[in-house]
């Protein structure tokens, strides 16, 4: 099947006008945007087990999901990665649901790395615990109330904190993404 | 046709002639109402048939080339004349099913179709990444600068707690630059569009892109107006040029966004 909908391909220094449109701005359209014809019509959009479908779209991996190869003329090539795209054969009224999706398999413990699993969630809360308060220091010291032995008191205690993290996450082997925690709708945590 | 339904994907008026196959390679046909135009095709009503729809709208391969038969019929159509995209699974169970249908809604869809005449959607993405702002914004920003200056003079708690400001200033100054610098875009392709919408922003995790989007908006352009609109967009994006953003156009479109 040819690539749809047709567009010519218009390079200028920043523009990328996508020739092989991507699933996400297809299925957007057609499924969540069409005109809705009532009346005589067997099925309706409703009756469509939407959340399953994009779902099991989104989980099951489809290998060739831009299936049209981009022909190009010579100017601009879209290389699109399998898993990219996957991501995209999806609504943005789902995006709450599939991020929860991850999230959870992202807070997901694996019983052979209980200790990490432990650490990731303890470091987690102590890291967010610790950002609260440093803005607040950071407040403070604008707002000028404190005397200049208080600040550099202070700061050197965020300091010490922040370095003592950093050693913590070394030994544990966690980076600064493993402890911003996904909370699905709620979004990210830090 | 017995045993077969009809898949609808678009309504015209006057539709030009042509000849084209769509879902499972069936030849396309239409069926009309005065001057209102059902572009269709017959399809298998074991295949089709509500149950057996939704079964088979869980396979995502046969879910995929039903969704591009689908868009693409309606895509060729719109080439020659101005359509009414229908929502993707709009099954009749005969022609005198369409015919009804196009009957009860004649008012709305010659409103829509007038509406869009000569017209076509044109989507634009707009991505930025974070460092190009803040390097921008570092090197001119006196607020910034002066607490950069700040940091580099103190040591030890001060040092830290002032440079701990600067991220913070420096990443409110980076969502405010960008919110200012897209609003603009918007407001400027608004001006040469016949109506534009905003749109929620996909994250990374969606958009498949590694940098963030700060613009996700479609426009309704007059078909003559297109180049205008592409030269204020190329305009805007030479005016911004410092913060490195990354701009999908995407189109022409039925106008999906503007039913």
């Amino acid at each position: 099947m040819s690539n749809i909908p047709k567009a010519k391909i218009v390079t200028t220094d920043q523009i990328t006008q996508a020739q092989t449109v991507t699933l996400y701005d297809l299925l957007d359209r057609t499924i969540n945007k069409g005109v809705v014809v009532e009346g005589q019509v067997m099925l309706t959009v409703a009756d469509i087990d939407l959340v399953m479908l994009k779902l099991r779209l989104l989980l099951s991996g489809v290998e060739t999901l831009n299936s049209g190869s981009p022909k190009g003329n010579g100017e601009q090539k879209r290389v699109y990665e399998p898993a990219k795209l996957t991501a995209e054969f999806v609504s943005p009224k789902l995006d709450q649901q599939i991020e929860e999706i991850l999230g959870n398999k992202r807070l997901k413990m694996d019983p052979d790395k209980v200790e990490k699993g432990l650490a990731k969630l303890v470091l987690t809360i102590v890291e967010l615990l610790r950002r609260l308060m440093e803005s607040q220091a950071i407040r403070r010291m604008e707002g000028g109330s404190l005397t200049d032995e208080e600040i550099e008191r202070m700061g050197l205690t965020f300091k010490r904190l922040s370095q003592r993290l950093e050693d913590l996450k070394t030994v544990f082997g966690l980076s600064d993404e493993d402890l911003n925690l996904d909370l699905g709708p709620l979004g990210k945590l830090m | 046709m017995k045993n077969n339904l009809i898949y609808a994907y678009c309504i015209t008026k006057n539709p030009a002639r042509f000849s084209m196959k769509g879902i499972d390679n069936q030849k396309i046909h239409k069926i009309a109402y005065q001057n209102l135009v059902a572009i269709v095709n017959y399809v298998k009503y074991e295949d089709f048939n509500k149950k057996a729809l939704i079964a088979n709208l869980k396979n995502p391969k046969w879910a995929e080339g039903k969704i591009r038969a689908h868009a693409e019929v309606t895509q060729k159509v719109m080439e020659k004349q101005t359509v009414l995209p229908l929502k993707f699974g709009t099954i009749f169970k005969n022609d005198e099913g369409v015919r009804k249908s196009l009957k009860a809604n004649k008012t709305k869809f010659l409103h829509l179709l007038n509406k869009f005449e000569g017209k076509e959607e044109w989507g634009v993405k707009i991505y930025a990444g974070n460092q190009k702002f803040g390097q921008y914004l570092k090197k001119t920003d006196k607020e910034l600068k002066k607490i950069q200056g700040q940091a580099q003079r103190s040591s030890g708690g001060w040092a830290y707690l002032l440079e701990k400001k600067g991220k913070k200033e420096l990443g409110e100054k980076v969502a405010e630059t960008a919110k200012k610098c897209v609003a603009g875009i918007f407001e400027v392709l608004s001006q040469e569009s016949k109506a534009s919408r905003l749109n929620k922003n996909l994250s990374p995790k969606l958009s498949g892109k590694a940098t963030e989007m700060i613009l996700n908006s479609v426009f309704l352009v007059d078909k003559r107006h297109f180049n205008k609109f592409r030269q204020s967009l190329n305009k805007m994006l030479e005016k911004y040029k410092h913060f490195g953003l990354e701009v999908e156009l995407s189109g022409p479109w039925p106008a999906y966004n503007f039913l």
